[in-house]
């Protein structure tokens, strides 16, 4: 019995063995993944993460390039100007979208290639725990008691979380405010500070951060973990926020090489079967995914539709 | 207004203002206060500079606390103080220009600067560098050999150590890049 | 726990030779790093996270949180001895600490900006051990309009910068404004100025103008009125300052430390700021104000103890409530995550050896910063006499190093090089530099605040909000003062 067992091993060894070796042509260098912020920055500290757990199920190195500026573009254009050898990849957000479409079409989204979609990330409403106004229900009552005066904090107009705010407004029903602040770190101090009632955000933002608390999440259903007790918007009565995700994938240019390709699509579908890196990103509320190319580039469609929408009507766009 | 914060408005409204910079050069130049052109051109330049992005502010979303009043607040400021400042001189009351010296080595010193700059992208940081600090310390009278070699030579071998491995900074490599 | 319980937990953390030797090394990186200008300290730290990935959280921390404070301090030695500011708030001290390099006293500027920046970090460190919690539960509870008058408070140092012409340094802080608005409107999204350039969409970047309006130019004015000759070497004269100078500015350093910290805790604040403010405070309490901008150990003083103290100011709302209050800050938010810690109140309920261990570490680098100052001192004097030639070369290699270091980026070094012209310009004629560096600075805090207030509660809410009426009117008499006592100076002399 032992035998055998050992033989199934050495066979399996055996094949894993082969079919690496069908595919190390690539990578034969470093691969240089990009990040839009400097080190330190929430994305930074994802790639970081992916590059850890990805060693564990290659022999490729990962070296992080920390590329900041103007929220992405200046990555995004340095992976698009060089060769497309499939050595230089980016890790990119949702939010990447929004300032793509708000330059007005300098970045031709069709040159490039939309990797994976790793991490699904659902839009929250969180409040202050200690405010009066904190469970939805009371922010309702509040938003139509003030008649549009509300605030609500958040970073820059026309990004994400305000768009996300416009439609959360529009779904229930109310009016409110939205006060920008520089980032999302200052707004939830705005937010603790009760010079807002609302912030919009994704669940992680509360941990570690007792004075908040989620009060609705656009998702489908609720979330596990400390979030079990957080409603959705649906239960709420509030309808068509069921699906409201901030993601967080990889891209390179489009037309890298075949076997290029392969490992990738191998490497991530490994590692999002990770269990070191589905605690990791389960930890903060959001769920790891893997969608291929299509799925992702249509992800991206949609994104760009409502993000041009939405600058539109705020001027932002003309 | 309207019309000048974009395109070819903005781009007469920019010619304008320069032909404004100039012809107050000219005016200080040939009149009793030529001593005093330089205090009169710095603030006339920076007044320029407000009208040009006064001028655009016009094309802002149009709201009442919007992106456009601030803006217009440290212009309209910079211009009043501008204007003073010029005042000031016109009436002989500035401090006169200081005597001119080595202007020339100062503009080939900034041309220098300007050829390194563009070097860096084509030959690349390291060469270009050695290059640099060995011509700026022959421009500045050093005649020494091993010193204009070792200078600019410890220099490359500090930026590499230090910025290029150990901090992982990605200097400029040109067209090596292809190459490495 | 009571206060010497958790010194007594920080400490044991810190048993053996390893935490030790981090904050050794540490320290050291933070002088080296400050004194490069182009490496401030956000950058400083943000290039060492990586580094500080493999080691455990809390080696982690204490190695970056030394590197932080530390870097504060190192800024000052090329302020003071090359007239070049190693990190932005330096430029401050540069105002007196140059001075007195070229009066032959640059051991008195480097002695006074050691001092004062260790007594600094020990009181900010101590502030943030006894006070943290409870200091930023009222941080948070400051309005936009409030910051905004805080904002207008560090505009109105203007006046006393003016080195005897007033609208110069005027028109300098409303360019330097003015060229803050170009780039993305952080409230409305609108892109300002950029000329359809995204290379513009973030603006100018502080440390590349700082760098180039500071450093470059004084290369560009040198070589106006280079003649060539080599330079007759200059008696430097590295003797520290006596101890009944520093009796005489002790209360300056002490007043200085507590403002910095003050100021620290306010999200976005920040050292440079702190800085400037004290600096005009300090000139303001002084007996001999006309000292200040020659040469004088109390605007030394007054700069550094303000600068380094605001690191443990900083650090209160970071580790209180996770609310990054400074750039470092948020470099440091993403080193704790990294190492899947967060930040705030629930880091001193699950990790207070963490907690403690950074606090006390502070402490220990504080002490060790001292003793590498007062034996680098030596060495860092020698820059001072290094030949003119081989220096400048030098200054200008680093400034564009260092200008793109900050984000990798070949637009910031054209940048530097740009500032470095109209520095030189300015300069010649007799406008000065500091205030475009103070305009960039707190263009964004003001416009922010006030439009954010603006759009909460109307134009109204600067006279109903007491606290922001109150800094309103201390800011406008601060401005005022000065240009009063100026006028009178000069009718008296007339008359």
């Amino acid at each position: 019995m032992k035998k055998n067992i050992l033989a199934l091993l050495v066979a399996a060894a055996m094949l894993t063995g082969l079919i690496s070796t069908a595919q190390a042509a690539f990578p034969e260098k470093p691969i240089k993944l990009i990040v839009y912020t400097k080190p330190g920055g929430a994305i930074d500290v994802f790639a970081r993460k992916f590059t850890a757990v990805a060693a564990k199920h290659t022999d490729a190195t990962f070296v992080v390039v920390n590329k900041s500026g103007a929220g992405g573009i200046v990555a995004i254009k340095y992976i698009l100007n060089q060769k497309a050898d499939g050595y230089k990849i980016a890790a990119v957000t949702r939010s990447n979208i929004g300032k793509i479409v708000s330059i007005g079409g300098k970045i031709d989204t069709n040159e490039i290639n939309w990797m994976g979609l790793m991490v699904v990330d659902p839009e929250a409403v969180i409040t202050n725990r200690k405010a009066k106004v904190n469970t939805w229900d009371q922010l309702v009552a509040d938003a139509k008691a003030k008649k549009g005066k509300q605030i609500w904090v958040g970073p820059a107009a026309g990004g994400n979380d305000h768009i996300m705010a416009m439609k959360t407004w529009k779904a229930a029903g109310i009016e409110a405010k939205w006060i920008p602040y520089a980032g999302g770190g200052k707004s939830m101090a705005a937010l603790m500070g009760g010079h807002g009632i609302a912030y919009v955000g994704n669940p992680q933002d509360v941990i570690g951060r007792p004075d908040l608390k989620v009060a609705a999440i656009a998702s489908p259903k609720r979330l596990g973990g400390e979030f079990a007790n957080v409603p959705t918007f649906e239960e709420l009565g509030v309808k068509g926020l069921n699906n409201e995700i901030m993601w967080r994938g990889f891209m390179s240019k489009k037309g890298i090489p075949a076997e290029a390709e392969a490992f990738y699509l191998d490497l991530l579908n490994k590692v999002n079967n990770d269990p070191e890196w589905k605690a990791y990103i389960e930890k903060g509320g959001a769920s790891p995914v893997m969608m291929g190319a299509e799925e992702f580039a249509a992800v991206v469609e949609k994104d760009k539709k409502e993000f041009t929408r939405a600058l539109k009507s705020l001027g932002v766009l003309k | 207004m309207q019309y000048f914060s974009q395109g070819t408005g903005l781009i007469i409204w920019a010619l304008l203002l320069l032909a404004g910079i100039i012809g107050t050069g000219l005016a200080f130049r040939f009149s009793s206060r030529r001593e005093w052109t330089g205090q009169a051109m710095v603030p006339t330049v920076l007044m320029a500079l407000g009208l040009l992005f006064f001028a655009i502010t016009f094309d802002f979303p149009s709201e009442q606390v919007g992106p456009a009043l601030i803006p217009r607040i440290w212009i309209v400021c910079l211009i009043a103080i501008c204007l003073g400042l010029t005042y000031f001189t016109a009436i002989g009351k500035a401090d006169k220009d200081p005597k001119a010296g080595r202007i020339g080595f100062v503009l080939l010193g900034i041309a220098v600067m300007v050829a390194y700059f563009i070097a860096m992208q084509t030959i690349g940081y390291f060469i270009s560098s050695f290059i640099f600090l060995a011509l700026i310390m022959y421009l500045l009278s050093w005649r020494k050999p091993l010193t204009l070699i070792l200078v600019p030579a410890g220099w490359l071998l500090f930026s590499y150590l230090v910025f290029y491995k150990l901090l992982y900074i990605q200097l400029p490599l040109g067209f090596w890049e292809n190459y490495l | 726990m009571d206060f010497f319980e958790s010194l007594t937990l920080g400490f044991s953390v810190l048993l053996g030779w390893k935490p030790i030797l981090i904050i050794i090394i540490g320290v050291i990186v933070g002088i080296l790093a400050g004194a490069m200008p182009g490496l401030s300290p956000s950058t400083a730290v943000a290039l060492l996270v990586p580094f500080s990935y493999t080691m455990s959280p809390t080696l982690a921390l204490i190695l970056l949180t030394s590197i932080y404070i530390a870097s504060n301090y190192g800024g000052s030695i090329t302020a003071v001895l090359i007239n070049t500011p190693g990190t932005p708030s330096a430029a401050v001290t540069a105002l007196d600490g140059y001075p007195l390099t070229k009066k032959g006293q640059a051991g008195k500027g480097l002695g006074t900006a050691l001092v004062a920046s260790t007594v600094g970090g020990a009181i900010g460190v101590a502030i943030l051990i006894l006070f943290a919690v409870p200091l930023a539960k009222v941080a948070l509870k400051f309005s936009p309009a409030d910051y905004f008058a805080l904002a207008l408070f560090g505009l109105a140092t203007v006046a006393s910068m003016g080195r005897g012409n007033t609208l110069k340094a005027l028109a300098a802080i409303l360019f330097g404004l003015m060229i803050k608005n170009i780039g993305i409107d952080p409230i409305s999204g609108v892109s300002r100025f950029t000329f359809g350039s995204d290379q513009l969409y973030d603006g100018f970047t502080l440390i590349p103008a700082l760098i180039g309006l500071f450093a470059v130019s004084v290369v560009f004015v040198k070589m106006e009125s280079w003649t060539g000759a080599p330079r007759v070497m200059e008696k430097v004269d590295n003797k520290l300052p006596s101890l009944a100078e520093f009796m005489k500015i002790k209360m300056t350093i002490l007043r200085s430390s507590v403002i910095g910290t003050v100021i620290g805790i306010f999200p976005g604040a920040g050292a440079t700021i702190a800085a400037f403010i004290s600096y005009d405070m300090a000139k303001k309490a002084s007996k001999t104000p006309e000292e200040f901008g020659k040469g004088s150990l109390e605007g030394v003083a007054a700069a550094e103890g303000a600068n380094s103290s605001s690191v443990g100011g900083a650090l209160v709302p970071l580790l209180a409530l996770g609310i990054p209050g400074s750039a470092t800050d948020a470099v440091l938010l993403g080193a704790f995550m990294l190492h899947d810690l967060v930040p705030g109140p629930l880091l001193f309920q699950d990790n207070p050896d963490i907690v403690y261990g950074i606090f006390c570490s502070l402490i220990l680098a504080n002490i060790i910063m001292l003793l590498i100052g007062l034996y680098g001192n030596r060495f860092f004097i020698k820059v001072v006499s290094v030949p003119e030639a081989i220096m400048y070369p030098l200054i200008l290699a680093i400034a564009v190093i260092g200008s793109f270091a900050v984000s990798g980026s070949l637009f910031d070094v054209a940048a530097c090089i740009g500032f470095g012209v109209i520095g030189w310009i300015f300069k010649r004629y007799g406008f000065p530099v500091a205030p475009i560096v103070l305009g960039i600075v707190l263009g964004k805090m003001v416009e922010e605040n006030f439009r954010r207030a603006v759009m909460m509660d109307g134009f109204t809410i600067f006279f109903t909000d007491k606290l922001a009426f109150i800094v309103l009117l201390i800011s406008f008499l601060s401005f005022v003062w000065p240009l009063y006592k100026s006028w009178k100076h000069h009718k008296a002399k007339q008359g």
